[in-house]
């Protein structure tokens, strides 16, 4: 509804408060205010009690901390393990058997297959679709989810193997493997990986099927970036517009800064060039070329390689490219591997600084521990995928805004909601992403 | 030979009357364990029951909230199925109790969605009165232990019991 002024200038001005958002990392509100068309507010609050997994692990030693920076998601707890691990073995000097780097890498398969097999099936596809949720989705749908189900259970039972269980594996050990699967453990899961695979490809045709709400622009976006690999555990930071750093050096163009109204740290670059996207769109954008032949050709036939820079509804497409990519690497990983002559190397601790930047399946994950002279660790710093990508998700509210403020309620809440999914904010199996309330004054 | 009957348990150890599900399992008597398995789940997932053979009888333990402290409610899986189902056509889906996890009567109705009928089995709860961390069982739930046991090895002798004993 609009109103006159005395001056009879109307002023249109519409408020898109959404109360309680789920499957972020934490429970969070939107607050989007649009006045005369333009987007005046558009802020992310994340109002979940602090979790104080930094705190939690001081004192602790780096094995400990492996374990303990695992708790902190069930769907990636893979990606804390590596981004801990990397750092401390990067500090400590230590060399891994390159078979135990193979089944890092592997290990990193299974979260992407699960994490991602989750979100495009369960989490994103209702909305293309026209369903609420996955669950009414599989009345219509029941072969898409039947094969969901069937990849993210190769991808929990690939952690399983490497891990001794589905979420929250045990094995990750600075310097190795507590335990070294045997060969036949995982020649015993390759059907299953090969079957999934097939399913992954079909998974990219079925995407790229999907009517993608129009949305443009120009993200800067920022990932890991490997002379000889797609991103997992190694590499460079990279962005598009020339950072270039190693995986320890996050924190020279980036740094964490408090939002009055939210407990989740935002990110930024310190040489003020603004937000910056992570994730799977930004991989495939900045490390494409890396990509398994098959996740490549899957991604020229989709006809999707240039839209999933510009339009963010598109990264379900890139989500889909990495899940052939995890799968047809593990297959690869399994088809070459060797029990690891020394699964666990001997390490020494020393003081000093270990950090590390890995590729969670939603993004860049940054640890940084300060380790004292006893080899435990005095100071912690966890900088996640989702808290970085706050800053983007408000800007790219505000692109979208623009685009559904002459759409119907209903149309316009599904719009706003369906955009913030395709970040695919961390975790959670609920159905309805935002409760959004439009108020007309 | 005879395939054992799976019981998922529910809850969490370390979580007052959430703990009560794996405490009646360990009260379970010998001839009794011998005819099932017990699979902790914490939360019931829907790959558990995908991976059930179609008419395979599955037991389902978890305490609840909202019944009377120590209470025992035994119900069919199907039962609970129809509850979602009919929760859902009234607009009004079951509570998640996080964010990060289904309604047990949701993952039921999806397997019951995929698997083209109800699973098979029957849910065994026991109405709890706190489940705060680190906090151990009430005295209405410690008591009902037996009877939650109890409750539990008739519905595994109903399922077995034209059963000879597994190998």
């Amino acid at each position: 509804m609009s109103h006159g002024t005395a001056s009879a200038k109307v002023v249109d001005e519409r408020v898109y408060e959404v109360h309680e958002l789920t499957r972020v990392e934490g429970e969070g509100s939107l607050r989007l205010r649009v006045k005369d068309g333009e987007v005046v507010e558009a802020r992310l609050g994340i109002f979940e009690t602090p979790r104080y997994f930094e705190q939690l692990v001081v004192g602790r030693t780096p094995d400990e901390v492996i374990d303990i920076v695992a708790r902190i998601c069930g769907i990636c707890p893979v990606a804390y393990q590596m981004s801990a691990v990397h750092g401390f073995e990067d500090l400590f000097g230590v060399r891994i058997d390159p078979q135990s780097r193979a089944l890092r890498r592997l290990l990193y398969c299974g979260e992407w297959i699960e994490s991602h097999s989750l979100h495009i099936y369960f989490l994103h596809a209702p909305d293309f679709l026209g369903y609420e949720s996955g669950i009414a989705m599989a009345a219509d749908h029941r072969p898409l989810v039947e094969q969901a189900l069937k990849m993210k259970k190769a991808g929990n039972h690939l952690i399983k193997i490497l891990g001794g269980r589905p979420i929250h594996p045990v094995s990750v050990r600075v310097g190795g493997w507590s335990r070294a699967p045997r060969v036949s453990e995982l020649k015993e899961h390759r059907a299953a990986l090969e079957e999934g695979l097939a399913f992954a490809l079909e998974t990219v045709k079925v995407v790229a099927g999907f009517t993608m709400p129009a949305f443009a622009r120009e993200p800067r976006v920022v990932s890991l970036r490997h002379a000889a690999e797609y991103p997992f555990n190694d590499g460079r930071i990279v962005s598009s517009d020339g950072v270039d750093l190693p995986p320890t050096g996050w924190r020279d163009a980036f740094e964490e800064f408090q939002v009055e109204g939210t407990n989740a740290l935002h990110a930024r670059s310190v040489d003020g060039k603004g937000v910056y996207l992570l994730g799977p769109a930004a991989r495939v954008v900045l490390a494409g070329e890396q990509l398994h032949p098959l996740a490549k050709e899957a991604l020229a036939a989709s006809g999707y390689a240039e839209l999933i820079r510009t339009n963010i509804y598109a990264s379900i497409v890139a989500r889909a490219v990495e899940l052939v990519h995890a799968f047809a690497e593990a297959i690869d990983i399994i088809d070459a591997y060797r029990v690891p002559s020394e699964p666990l190397v001997a390490w020494q601790s020393r003081p000093g600084v270990a950090a590390w930047a890995t590729e969670a399946p939603r993004g860049l994950l940054f640890h940084r521990y300060e380790v004292d002279e006893s080899g435990r660790i005095r100071a912690a710093q966890i900088v996640p995928p989702t808290s970085q990508n706050q800053a983007a998700i408000e800007a790219d509210l505000v692109v979208a805004a623009k685009q559904v403020l002459d759409l119907p309620h209903a149309e316009a809440t599904l719009r706003l909601e369906q955009m913030i999914r395709s970040y695919d904010p961390c975790i959670s199996c609920a159905t309805h992403f935002l409760d959004l309330r439009v108020e007309e004054a | 030979m005879t395939s054992r009957v799976p019981i998922f348990v529910c809850g969490e150890p370390a979580r007052g009357d959430d703990a009560a599900g794996f405490a009646a399992v360990d009260l379970l008597p010998a001839d009794v364990r011998e005819r099932v398995e017990v699979v902790p789940v914490g939360q019931l997932d829907i790959l558990f029951l995908m991976d059930l053979p179609a008419d395979a009888p599955c037991v389902v333990v978890d305490a609840v909230a909202g019944l009377r402290p120590g209470e025992v409610w035994v119900r069919p899986l199907a039962a609970l199925v129809d509850r979602a189902r009919a929760l859902q056509a009234a607009g009004r889906a079951p509570e998640p109790r996080s964010s990060h996890e289904l309604p047990l009567e949701q993952v039921l109705a999806l397997a019951a969605t995929l698997r083209d009928a109800p699973p098979a089995g029957t849910f065994v709860g026991i109405g709890g009165a706190c489940f705060d961390v680190g906090t151990p069982l009430t005295a209405p739930v410690a008591g009902a232990l037996p009877a939650f046991a109890a409750a539990i090895a008739a519905e595994v002798a109903a399922f077995t019991a034209n059963d000879a004993l597994p190998c």
